[in-house]
């Protein structure tokens, strides 16, 4: 776990939770295996993130924990459940990160998160843990609030 | 008197005729054998009466000539005085007729006079008469005609008075339909607008607010959400 817990840092989603024990496996496996310490075709923030995790954290790896390893930190992802966020603005990693820190700040613990595109949210976000829906949207405040808005508009057209 | 000669002459002539045919009859009959003689005796006889009876057929046939005669010649002096009375009485009669026929024409004339001085009176009376029904007559159609005049023009103003009547009801009631049709419409449009106004609020805040928030505004939103996601506990 706490090789799961150093991956986490600076990961957000389940996705790119999953993106990054790849790319770690790659690398670990290339450096260990075939001495290449160059990382295989990654984008940039990928890169970066890699190189966050530092050189201690990819010393601990060799040819004989590695596997295990890995295995355990596939066992610990399959039980992981993640908070879905129902978003009405498509999303990017930016977004993604700032929303993670958020998290990270708010609960005091890494959350992992995956975002999905609504965009009869009109804005805030509706969210869904552990099978649970919840929405937190303005569409759902302006539902809420229905009658209250058509008396307005009554209102407005009597006068 | 030639009627009484003729008469006898007539009679004569009968008994001639009378005889002869039984002479005839008796000489047809007698063939007989038996009764000969006697028969020559009868037709004897017969031709002596037959005899007898001619000569007096002839004296007589002889006296009445005279006689004829006598009433003949007496018969025209009596005539001659007839025609002479009758001439004079016919003359008579002539005058008596003429004085009557003048008194009478002059009766009649006197008559026609009158009557004709009555004609033309009657005609002038009647000629006043239809002079004054004329008028009437006239005066009847004028006072006819103004009459219906009058009751056409009565009539006509009620049937317009009542068609303009009829019209401005229907008027009144197709715009009264008309009204109510509207404010049923308007009524249906506001429940259709009260029951999409959130759908519609929705989809122009969904068009406007995506132009016009900004990320931070759209992310400030998010974290306000998970925010009150952590004080209601949902996320544990």
């Amino acid at each position: 776990m706490d090789h799961l817990a150093n991956i986490l840092k600076n990961t957000y989603t389940l996705s790119g939770l999953r993106r990054h024990v790849r790319i770690l496996k790659d690398y670990l496996i290339n450096k260990i295996f075939t001495q290449n310490q160059q990382p295989a075709d990654i984008s940039a923030e990928d890169g970066i993130w890699l190189n966050s995790l530092g050189g201690s954290f990819i010393n601990q790896f060799n040819k004989d924990n590695i596997y295990p390893i890995f295995d355990e930190i596939d066992k610990s992802l399959d039980k992981m459940s993640a908070l879905n966020i129902y978003l009405p603005f498509p999303q990017n990693d930016q977004i993604q990160a700032q929303i993670g820190q958020f998290i990270f700040k708010t609960f005091g613990k890494t959350i992992l998160f995956d975002i999905k595109f609504d965009p009869n949210l009109i804005a805030g976000c509706a969210l869904s843990w552990q099978g649970i829906y919840k929405d937190y949207s303005l569409r759902k405040r302006i539902e809420d609030n229905k009658a209250q808005i058509i008396g307005s508009f009554k209102k407005y057209l009597k006068t | 008197m030639p009627d009484i000669v003729q008469k006898t002459i007539f009679l004569l002539l009968a008994l001639i005729a009378l005889i002869t045919s039984f002479l005839y009859i008796r000489e047809k009959r007698g063939q007989r054998s038996s009764e000969d003689q006697l028969s020559d005796q009868t037709r004897q006889k017969t031709y002596q009466i037959i005899h007898q009876a001619i000569k007096k057929a002839q004296s007589i046939l002889s006296i009445a000539e005279i006689e004829g005669l006598k009433i003949i010649a007496s018969s025209k002096v009596s005539s001659g005085k007839l025609d002479e009375e009758f001439e004079d009485k016919l003359l008579h009669s002539i005058q008596s007729s003429e004085n009557l026929i003048s008194k009478e024409v002059s009766g009649a004339q006197k008559v026609l006079t009158d009557a004709e001085g009555e004609f033309i009176k009657y005609l002038d009376e009647l000629k006043t008469k239809t002079t004054n029904l004329e008028q009437q007559t006239q005066q009847q159609a004028i006072d006819r005609i103004n009459r219906l005049f009058e009751n056409f023009e009565s009539r006509i103003t009620a049937f317009l008075v009542k068609s303009e009547s009829q019209t401005t009801q229907s008027i009144q009631l197709e715009l009264r339909s008309a009204r109510q049709l509207i404010e049923t419409y308007k009524s249906q449009q506001l429940t259709l607008i009260d029951e999409n106004i959130i759908a519609i609020m929705e989809q122009t805040l969904a068009s406007v607010l995506g132009r016009k928030m900004s990320l931070k505004d759209q992310l400030d939103l998010v974290y306000e959400a998970l925010e009150k996601a952590k004080i209601e506990k949902f996320i544990v």
